[in-house]
């Protein structure tokens, strides 16, 4: 099966490896009805329809680093830390801020933290992530 | 208290995860771009392992893991596409465990704490 992937998706600006982030600001999130089905239906959620699963964190905190652009290509999750501090917003709105938090290279990978807070609508914490995330060498 | 969650994750739900993350990495999407990889196949979006984690602890313990609890992930191995992957919840000595097991392996070396809160 070769990818399906939507038109709009390679109009996106790639971001670089430095770059990722909000820029310090937080900035609104909003999960849509379909992104529950798709959530359910990949996870085989059998959770209550009237909460949002937990399991959106890292995907919020993820979309929230990458604000809008695509991955830097090559670039692999090594490792996430992750903190709850209240369930994921029913109605599923929250603000996101993320920012890299360390950059450095080692054993010629290029690595990098980038730290996530999530709130819900009233800036509320929900929680928050720290992702560290791998590419080769020289990676921009 | 034990749980024990066994999904085969195939291509269809790689899609799904796509369009919900946007996320169209080839590796997790595209047989003939993973073919002469060193993995040789598509391998399993990270945060949807995750997210069945999640849904296990959130099934059995609740708010312990939605108010104050946390995990430590470290990825060490592929998952690959329509392999079996086997998420267990476990207690032993008053502390709850999970992990994640595929053909054999563990692709996440997963720490878990939970909060004092009443399920």
């Amino acid at each position: 099966m070769t990818a399906e992937v939507p038109f709009w998706y390679e109009t996106k600006a790639t971001a670089t490896v430095g770059d990722l982030g909000t820029g310090g600001r937080w900035e609104p999130f909003e999960v849509s009805p379909e992104d529950v089905e798709r959530f359910r239906e990949a996870t085989g959620s059998e959770l209550s329809a009237r909460a949002l699963p937990q399991g959106f964190v890292p995907v919020v905190g993820r979309l929230a680093y990458l604000a809008g652009r695509r991955m830097p290509p090559g670039g692999v999750l090594a490792s996430l830390r992750w903190a709850n501090h209240a369930p994921f917003p029913t109605d599923g709105r929250g603000l996101a801020r993320a920012a890299v938090v360390r950059d450095y290279e080692k054993r010629g990978r290029r690595r990098i933290e980038v730290s996530v807070q999530l709130t819900d609508a009233g800036g509320s914490p929900v929680a928050d992530l720290t992702y560290e995330l791998v590419w080769p060498e020289g990676a921009p | 208290m034990s749980r024990r969650v066994k999904r085969v994750l195939g291509m269809g739900d790689m899609h799904l995860w796509a369009a919900l993350s946007a996320d169209y990495n080839p590796v997790h999407l595209d047989r003939e771009y993973m073919r002469d990889s060193s993995y040789g196949h598509p391998i399993v979006y990270g945060p949807l392992v995750l997210a069945i984690v999640s849904e296990v602890l959130e099934a059995e313990v609740g708010q312990r893991w939605t108010r104050g609890g946390s995990l430590e992930v470290k990825f060490v191995g592929p998952i690959l596409v329509d392999s079996a992957l086997e998420v267990t919840l476990g207690e032993a000595g008053g502390e709850v465990s999970i992990e994640s097991t595929t053909e054999g392996t563990a692709p996440l070396v997963l720490a878990l704490r939970l909060s004092d809160e009443s399920p």
